[in-house]
C-alpha cells in the first residue's frame, strides 16, 4: 500500500511528463506535467487516442508504427538524433523526446510513455550550432585575407625590386662615368644615394624571405637539428673565429621540420648572439635542449640558446620578434627581420619563441617546436 | 688568339628598354668586342633567327617575362628547331623561383641567370658568360 501510494507520488509530481496508453493507443493515465506539457486541462485527455498529441501531418505514420510497437514491444527512445515533434492543444507544435516501454498486467499490454519537452535544449542545440557556422566561417575568412596578404607582401616586395634594381643599376652607370667630373658634394650625394638604396634592397629582400615563410613553404620531414646546427656552424665559420666565439653545445634530437627554416632559425640566433656581443668580450653560445610537453599533450623540444652579450631591457621582450623592429638607439646594422623570422618559424612548427635578458647579462633565447608533425604519404626526402 | 680581339654577336631578347640599354653597356664595357642586336620579344626573337638574312647569334641574351611571346615559348621553338638549338641561350630575368629555373632547364636552356641588382655584376657577369660561351665554341665540335 505504502509502495502504491510512493509510485503515484513519483508519477504525479514528475516533472517529466508521462503516460499509459493500452494497446490501441487509448490514454488511460496521464500526469499533471504531461497535461501542463499540452496544455490540456486535468482529466482532458482521459480515454482519448494518443493521436491528439500528434501533429495532424503525422498522425497516420503514427498509428502504424504504434501498431508495429504493439506486436513487436520493446523498451525504446524516440527523437534522439531526430527532429520528433508533438502537438499542443491550441495545434501549436514542440519538439519532444520520448521513450516506451511496455509492460504487461493480467495478459493486457500496457505502454507507458515518458516524454521530454526539448524546445529549449534544441534553441541552444540551434544556437551552438549557429555560432559554429559563424566562427567556421569567420576563420575561413581569416585564413583567405591571410593568404591574400601574404600574396600581397610577396608580390608588392617582389615589384618593389624592379625599379630599385634600376636605380642602382643606373646609379652605378652614373658612378663609373660622370663621377670624376662631379663637386664633392655631388659625389657626396651620389654615394648617400646608392647607400640607401643598397638598405632598400636589403629590406626588401628580407621582406620576401618572410613572406616566402608561408607562401612557399614546403612539407615536414625528419630533421636531424644536431646535424642542421653542425653545418650551420661550419658556414658560419669565418664570424666565429674572427670573433673568437666559443660554443657549447648538447647533442640535438631529430624532429619533423622544415630543413631549410630550422638552418635559418639557428643561422639567426647564432649570428645575433655573436652580433651583439660586448665589446672586447668574446661570445660565449651556450645551445641545449630538453623534452617538454605542451597543455595538449605535444611533445616539443625546447631548445636554449643562451649568451654572455649586451642583453636588452625586459620591456622588449616582446618588441625584438615584430618585423622591422629595432630597439632604441641600436647602432647594429641590418634591417631588424631575423627575430621575425625565427618566431614565424617556430609558430609554423607549432611551438613558439621567448627571450630573457636584462642589459650586461646577456640574452637567453628559449625556441619550442613540435617533435611530431602530420607528414605527407609521399617518403619525399628531398631538399 | 688574344680575347680583346675575338668578337661575338650577342642578341638580346628583352621588353624593357633600359634593361636592354645596361645590358648592352656592361657588354661594351666587358673584355668582348661584340656585335650586339636587340629585339623586344620573342616573336621578334623568332623573325629575327629565321630572317633572310640568315644570322645565326653566338649567343642570346633571354628574358623570360615578355608580351607577344613570352621567352619560354621562344626557348621552347629554338630547342625544337633543329637549325637554331646549337645556339646557346642564357635566360636573364628577374624571376629567380625555383619553380621559374627548373622549367626553364627542362625547355632546354643552357645557362639560367638572374638579373643582378648592381652594374658592376652585371659587367662580371657579361664577362663569364662571353667567356664560357667563346670557350666551348672554340672546342673541338663532334656533331
Amino acid at each position: 500500500m505504502q509502495e502504491e501510494i510512493t509510485l503515484a507520488a513519483l508519477f504525479d509530481y514528475a516533472t517529466e511528463g508521462m503516460l499509459v496508453t493500452n494497446s490501441k493507443g487509448i490514454i488511460l493515465r496521464i500526469n499533471p506535467a504531461a497535461e501542463k506539457m499540452f496544455g490540456y486541462e486535468k482529466g482532458e485527455l482521459d480515454k482519448k487516442p494518443v493521436e491528439w498529441l500528434i501533429p495532424m501531418g503525422t498522425r497516420d505514420r503514427h498509428t502504424k508504427h504504434r501498431d508495429g510497437f504493439s506486436k513487436q514491444p520493446h523498451p525504446r527512445s524516440m527523437g534522439m538524433g531526430m527532429d520528433l515533434f508533438a502537438m499542443r492543444k491550441d495545434g501549436s507544435e514542440f519538439p519532444v523526446e520520448v521513450s516506451l516501454s511496455p509492460f504487461n498486467v493480467n495478459d493486457h499490454q500496457y505502454i507507458i510513455a515518458f516524454i521530454i519537452d526539448i524546445t529549449i535544449r534544441k534553441q541552444q542545440q540551434d544556437a551552438i550550432r549557429a555560432q559554429k557556422e559563424k566562427l567556421e566561417n569567420y576563420s575561413e575568412n581569416l585564413k583567405a585575407s591571410n593568404e591574400e596578404l601574404q600574396n600581397f607582401a610577396y608580390i608588392s616586395s617582389h615589384d618593389l625590386q624592379e625599379p630599385l634594381r634600376k636605380i642602382r643599376a643606373f646609379g652605378d652607370r652614373l658612378k663609373m662615368m660622370e663621377y670624376e667630373k662631379m663637386g664633392d658634394q655631388g659625389k657626396d650625394y651620389l654615394d648617400r644615394m646608392l647607400n640607401a638604396a643598397m638598405r632598400m634592397q636589403i629590406l626588401i629582400s628580407d621582406l620576401l624571405a618572410f613572406s616566402r615563410l608561408t607562401t612557399r613553404a614546403r612539407a615536414f620531414q625528419p630533421v636531424n637539428l644536431d646535424r642542421v646546427l653542425s653545418e650551420v656552424l661550419i658556414d658560419m665559420e669565418v664570424s666565429i673565429e674572427k670573433s673568437g666565439a666559443i660554443i657549447s653545445r648538447q647533442p640535438l634530437p631529430e624532429i619533423d621540420a622544415e630543413p631549410t627554416q630550422m638552418r635559418q632559425l639557428f643561422q639567426n640566433l647564432v649570428s645575433n648572439a655573436i652580433k651583439f656581443r660586448r665589446e672586447g668580450e668574446a661570445p660565449k653560445i651556450d645551445i641545449s635542449w630538453r623534452k617538454r610537453v605542451d597543455e595538449y599533450g605535444n611533445e616539443l623540444a625546447e631548445i636554449r640558446v643562451a649568451d654572455n652579450g649586451i642583453g636588452f631591457e625586459e620591456k622588449y621582450n616582446d618588441r625584438i620578434f615584430n618585423i622591422f623592429q629595432r630597439l632604441d638607439g641600436q647602432k647594429f646594422e641590418g634591417s631588424g627581420i631575423g627575430l621575425a623570422i625565427c618566431r614565424k618559424i617556430a609558430i609554423r612548427h607549432g611551438g613558439n619563441i621567448y627571450a630573457e635578458s636584462a642589459i650586461g647579462k646577456g640574452s637567453v633565447f628559449i625556441i619550442t617546436l613540435k617533435v611530431k608533425q602530420p607528414i605527407p604519404n609521399s617518403p619525399e626526402h628531398t631538399e | 688568339m688574344s680575347i680583346s680581339k675575338i668578337k661575338l654577336e650577342i642578341l638580346i631578347a628583352d621588353d624593357d628598354a633600359e634593361d636592354r640599354m645596361l645590358i648592352t653597356d656592361a657588354l661594351r664595357e666587358s673584355k668582348y668586342k661584340d656585335q650586339i642586336s636587340q629585339v623586344e620579344n620573342g616573336e621578334e626573337l623568332i623573325h629575327f633567327l629565321n630572317g633572310k638574312s640568315n644570322r645565326r647569334p653566338d649567343l642570346i641574351l633571354l628574358d623570360l617575362n615578355m608580351p607577344k611571346k613570352d621567352g619560354r615559348e621562344a626557348l621552347k621553338e629554338i630547342k625544337s628547331d633543329k637549325r637554331l638549338k646549337n645556339i646557346p641561350v642564357v635566360v636573364l630575368t628577374t624571376s629567380g623561383s625555383d619553380d621559374d629555373i627548373e622549367k626553364t632547364y627542362s625547355l632546354g636552356v643552357n645557362s639560367y641567370i638572374t638579373k643582378p641588382a648592381g652594374f658592376h655584376d652585371m659587367v662580371d657577369i657579361m664577362n663569364t658568360v662571353c667567356h664560357y660561351w667563346f670557350k666551348i665554341s672554340e672546342l673541338p665540335q663532334n656533331g
